[in-house]
């Protein structure tokens, strides 16, 4: 666990070992499991750790549970606290994690080279230094680690009640949309039956809206309506209507001019039918959204076979369509092996990836934000990519943006679920995957590889 | 009869069409147009303005691809030609600020919430067309049937 | 009708009318200088009734076809010499209509409104009025339609209208959905406003065309036309106050009208009270000072311009639609009376035989009805050149009160057409704001144009009695 020892510290040690521990008679070997020092018991000398590993234990109540503190790899000294503290009382036990060759001294040990390097204290003065600080390292790594487990609790928390808000909301508004999609689907049939038998003409015209395909865009119906106004002398919103009802001025010559005399009233049961297409279009996305949301609220990390990573793509995209519509996202999706993973977990990375990516657009004024998402199968590997061609992360940032804390935001839109990139690289470490970036200013890339052989779900 | 437009903004088909549906009462007397993009409005708009046509209202959604309802809206009011244009920011998702923005950059007339009451809208509509027209001086004799009267009383006393 | 009709018929048939010859008019000696006159008549009266175009753009028309057809200054071919050439008219007589008193006299009462309205004299003036009638549903009614009808003798009956309709539609707001008093108070606001504008000569249009015929003798000055128009006024007034409390009566019982404001207590604001009053008694003083009131009208115009109450953007807002369209309406009586076409025509016809009352009553339907589906100034413009012709041809008349008492009955009819929506701009206003339905319009604006003009009959009869006229 210890970090090894600078050159100087390690020359240190050295002359010392030469100077005090070579003595064969004050050399002590030890059997994996035995004990070196009890905590508590008096112990007067101070040992160096030749060869093996040792690992230190402490009891926080008299006859309570051991906690493992850290390892001791050689050359590192042992019982430096109880031997020049002068307390001689060991303050951990210690025990060889694996067979052990130690050398000590005791309080009786001649001083060499005074003249040079002064009282025994002194001599060891850089090696005690040395141990206090990798000891406040330590307390210091536990610390952050502790930090660490603290944020992930209270995410998975936040997370579970997202969840269960979003299951709550969802089950409320399907029910709300199955009504809605009910009674539009039951009007409609009605509609439907009731056209065909009283007005069979106007029937035609409004199923031709409800089967009509998506349609043209709106500059199309307008540049397409400009023929049809010239070609058969109508008004300009009958050109339009016309448009979007037909694709030739000729199809509406051929209905002869008792059509267009009618048009305007063809056009309404026209339109009637697209109206009740785009109903239930339009429940359709609410239905995907609240999907996707729960999906996502759902803390459900179970691993499944049967998982398409570009279907967990598509889930995210749902999710955040509201949110990044002012950027351009465009997909390129190869084909992918299904894996065994978490449908949620992979959304939540892919939200993350896009959001920071957005985010990143937001930043700075782009005339024409756009982020590439791209797929593919690649030698063992599925990698996808997002790129975008904003900023660009600082060189400097580099370093810290996989740190839980490490944001660039300055208000804004946030959707507030998570700590972002370090949930991200957790998720992906946990498939054994592995995240990378790539940065320069107008292009920031992110790219996921993740193994197939160890997710294929035969192991 | 001069030709008034109205121009309907949303990147969602769907709902394009249920505001030009809300908007139906109008179509006799004035055009209604829609757009898809802010884009495509700005060129719809470029070009009835050549055509010596009036645009007398602008409805736009917030959240769209490339350029949202708030910059459009800023800019038709930075826009010489389009200074007297009426409009509405018609939005499902804007932030406070981008509502700040809407406010003070582009002086929208009128901030409506997703989902809206067509009744409302259409309403809102009558109001705003009442106000262009009279300050355009168009004639409001011939289209007084789809005007808001209120608005027409305090306007031409 | 076919769109393209209304913009056919204004072209084609007076291009008719020209080109007949001369000899297949029944009218005896005609000239080629009248056989122009009918076919401007024509035109203007399709363009006034088809309206092709707007209105005011008619009048404009009219003078400027005079211009290049009819008058001295005109076309080279149209000033040919011929025996049928008949008499041109002088262009700047045509000219002289833009700036005609009857116009000057408009323009004082424009300056007098725009004041008014500037410095809230009005709105103040509505408030402090109504006071007086309280609370209760009809008392309020009738409270409103006198302000009404008071404020439209002297300003425009539209900006009257939507003056009064804006003070209340929050009033209208709170009525139940099915209450009628909402129907007769929406209703209550136009009838006063037409009917208001005839007790003066600046009150509407018509009068002040009517006024062009008044002359010499027969002059009527502005306070005596108060004299008759006032109490007229009054009384159907008060039986339209009747009518539409009985056929709309009010579920509610109290009506609470808030006008916020205060009277202005600026320089600039008691100039504007004091000019509005002293023009007003000047006016009423009738000819004592020696001015008319077309030279008093005047006396605003200088005050208002000269304090700046009036300032160049102001000006820039006058109605000069309404005072072209007046403009129109005169050179067209010009050209008519001129070229001796009026005088002719009316002698070709035997009107002579036909009884004086029947006349009378003919032409006053006649202007009533046109007055129903056109505008009121077009009617008054197209009918008063004939009928003061008439008035002055026929001798058969004189026991009646001979022209002045025609005229008189013909404006005042013009002033009573107001039975739909389209017949003037305040009955469009009110239906607007959709409270009130055609039919309801039509039946209290029907029964009120006959009441009216019954009234007007017996108002004349008794002018005659007591040998005003």
């Amino acid at each position: 666990m210890f970090s090894d020892p600078s050159p100087e510290i390690a020359a240190t040690i050295s002359r010392l070992q030469r100077c005090y521990f070579n003595q064969p008679e004050r050399q002590l070997w030890l059997k994996q499991g035995e004990v070196l020092l009890e905590q508590g018991q008096v112990n007067e000398k101070l040992f160096l750790l030749l060869s093996g590993q040792l690992t230190a234990y402490y009891q926080v109540e008299p006859n309570g549970e051991f906690f493992e503190l850290n390892h001791f790899n050689p050359p590192s000294f042992t019982g430096v606290h109880s031997y020049f503290s002068g307390s001689y009382c060991a303050r951990f036990r210690v025990v060889a994690s694996e067979d052990c060759v130690l050398a000590y001294i005791d309080t009786q040990v001649e001083v060499k080279q005074e003249a040079e390097f002064g009282p025994l204290a002194q001599q060891f003065m850089p090696v005690i230094v040395n141990e206090l600080s990798q000891r406040q390292i330590l307390a210091m790594h536990a610390q952050v680690e502790h930090n660490l487990a603290q944020q992930r609790a209270m995410q998975a928390e936040k997370m579970s009640t997202i969840g269960q808000l979003a299951s709550g909301l969802s089950h409320e508004l399907n029910n709300a949309l199955g009504a809605i999609s009910g009674k539009s689907a039951y009007f409609e049939r009605f509609m439907d039956q009731h056209f065909e038998q009283y007005f069979p003409t106007q029937h035609h015209y409004f199923r031709a809206g409800l089967d009509s395909k998506q349609g043209l865009d709106s500059k199309l119906v307008r540049s397409r309506g400009k023929i049809f106004e010239q070609a058969l002398g109508v008004e300009r919103d009958q050109g339009k209507a016309l448009a979007r009802i037909f694709a030739h001025p000729d199809e509406v010559t051929a209905l002869g001019k008792g059509f267009l005399k009618r048009l305007d009233e063809y056009a309404d049961y026209w339109q009637l039918g697209r109206d009740f297409k785009e109903l239930k279009q339009a429940v359709n996305h609410a239905t995907g959204i609240i999907k996707s949301v729960r999906l996502l609220g759902a803390d459900d990390t179970e691993r499944k076979y049967g998982v398409d990573i570009n279907d967990t793509i598509n889930c995210a995209l749902d999710l955040m369509s509201s949110h990044c519509r002012s950027v351009d996202i465009r997909i390129q999706a190869g084909q992918l092996p299904l894996l065994c993973a978490s449908h949620a977990e992979w959304v939540q990375v892919w939200v993350n990836l896009i959001k920071n990516a957005y985010e990143a657009l937001l930043s700075q004024p782009n005339p024409a934000p756009l982020i590439r998402i791209k797929t593919q199968l690649s030698g063992g590997f599925v990698q996808v990519s997002i790129e975008d061609n904003g900023p660009g992360i600082a060189p400097n940032l580099m370093q810290s943006i996989f740190q839980p804390d490490m944001t660039t935001k300055k208000g804004g839109l946030s959707f507030g679920l998570g700590l972002g990139l370090s949930i991200s690289q957790r998720i992906i470490s946990s498939y054994q995957g592995e995240l990378k970036v790539v940065s320069q200013p107008g292009l920031t890339c992110f790219s996921v590889f993740l193994p197939i052989e160890v997710n294929n779900g035969n192991n | 009869m001069e030709t008034i437009n109205i121009i309907c903004v949303d990147d969602q088909r769907e709902v394009l069409s249920a505001v030009v549906r809300d908007l139906a009462p109008l179509a006799d007397y004035f055009n209604i147009e829609e757009c898809e993009s802010a884009a495509e409005c700005e060129e719809l708009m470029d070009e009835l303005d050549a055509d010596g046509e009036h645009i007398a209202l602008v409805i736009s959604d917030h959240v769209m691809p490339l350029k949202t309802g708030v910059q459009l809206l800023t800019e038709i009011a930075d826009d010489s030609r389009f200074k007297e244009v009426k409009k509405i920011l018609l939005t499902g998702l804007a932030t406070h600020a981008d509502t700040i923005k809407a406010v003070n950059q582009a002086h929208i007339d009128h901030y409506l919430e997703k989902a809206w009451d067509g009744q409302e809208l259409l309403q809102i509509s009558k109001q705003l067309l009442t106000e262009y027209i009279v300050s355009q001086g168009l004639d409001y004799e011939s289209r007084l049937a789809v005007l808001d009267a209120p608005t027409l009383y305090k306007l031409i006393q | 009708m076919k769109q393209y009709l209304k913009y056919l018929f204004p072209i084609l048939i007076p291009g008719i009318i020209l080109s007949l010859p001369l000899s297949w008019f029944p009218i005896e000696n005609i000239t080629l200088a009248e056989q122009r006159i009918i076919a401007i008549f024509v035109l203007a009266a399709l363009c006034w009734v088809l309206e092709p175009i707007p209105i005011y753009a008619t009048s404009v028309l009219i003078i400027v076809l005079e211009l290049l057809f009819v008058s001295d200054k005109g076309l080279w071919f149209t000033q040919q010499a011929s025996p049928d050439l008949g008499i041109l008219l002088s262009h700047k007589d045509i000219m002289a209509t833009f700036a005609s008193p009857i116009i000057m006299l408009f323009l004082g009462g424009f300056f007098l409104a725009m004041a008014a309205t500037k410095y809230r004299l009005d709105v103040n003036l509505a408030r402090v009025l109504l006071k007086p009638f309280g609370q209760q549903p009809k008392y309020v009614m009738l409270g409103l339609m006198m302000i009404t009808a008071v404020f439209s003798m002297f300003m425009s009956n539209t900006a009257t209208t939507a003056m009064m309709l804006a003070i209340l539609t929050p009033v209208l707001a709170v009525f139940a959905k099915d209450d009628l008093g909402k129907v007769g108070f929406a209703l209550a606001i136009p009838v006063a406003a037409n009917v208001g504008g005839i007790g003066t000569p600046i009150g509407t249009p018509p009068n002040a065309i009517a006024l062009k015929y008044l002359v010499g003798d027969k002059l009527i000055t502005f306070g005596e036309w108060m004299a008759f128009g006032v109490p007229f006024v009054i009384v159907l007034l008060a039986v339209s106050w009747f009518i539409l409390s009985r056929l709309f009566p009010a579920d509610t019982d109290n009506i609470e009208l808030t006008i916020k404001g205060r009277f202005l207590k600026t320089p600039q604001a008691i100039i504007v009270y004091c000019t509005f009053t002293l023009t007003i008694l000047l006016w009423l003083m009738g000819g004592i000072h020696g001015m008319n009131a077309y030279v008093v009208a005047l006396i605003p115009v200088a005050v208002f311009s000269v304090t700046k109450i009036i300032t160049k953007e102001d000006l820039k807002k006058i109605s000069w639609d309404v005072l072209w369209l007046v403009s129109g309406g005169i050179a067209l009586g010009l050209g008519l009376e001129k070229t001796g076409l009026a005088a002719n025509a009316v002698a070709a016809i035997p009107f002579g035989d036909f009884s004086p009352l029947v006349i009378i009553g003919g032409a006053s339907v006649l202007c009533l009805l046109m007055a129903n589906f056109m505008s009121h100034t077009a009617t008054a413009n197209l009918l008063m050149p004939i009928v003061a012709a008439l008035g002055l041809s026929m001798h058969s008349l004189l026991p009646y009160g001979g022209q002045v008492a025609l005229i008189l009955c013909v404006t005042f009819a013009a002033s009573l057409g107001m039975s739909l929506p389209i017949s003037t701009p305040p009955n469009a206003l009110a239906h607007a704001s959709g409270h009130i339905n055609t039919k309801q319009m039509a039946k209290v604006g029907a029964s009120i144009g006959v009441i009216g003009l019954l009234m007007t009959f017996a108002m004349v009869y008794l002018l005659t009695v007591i040998g005003f006229i």
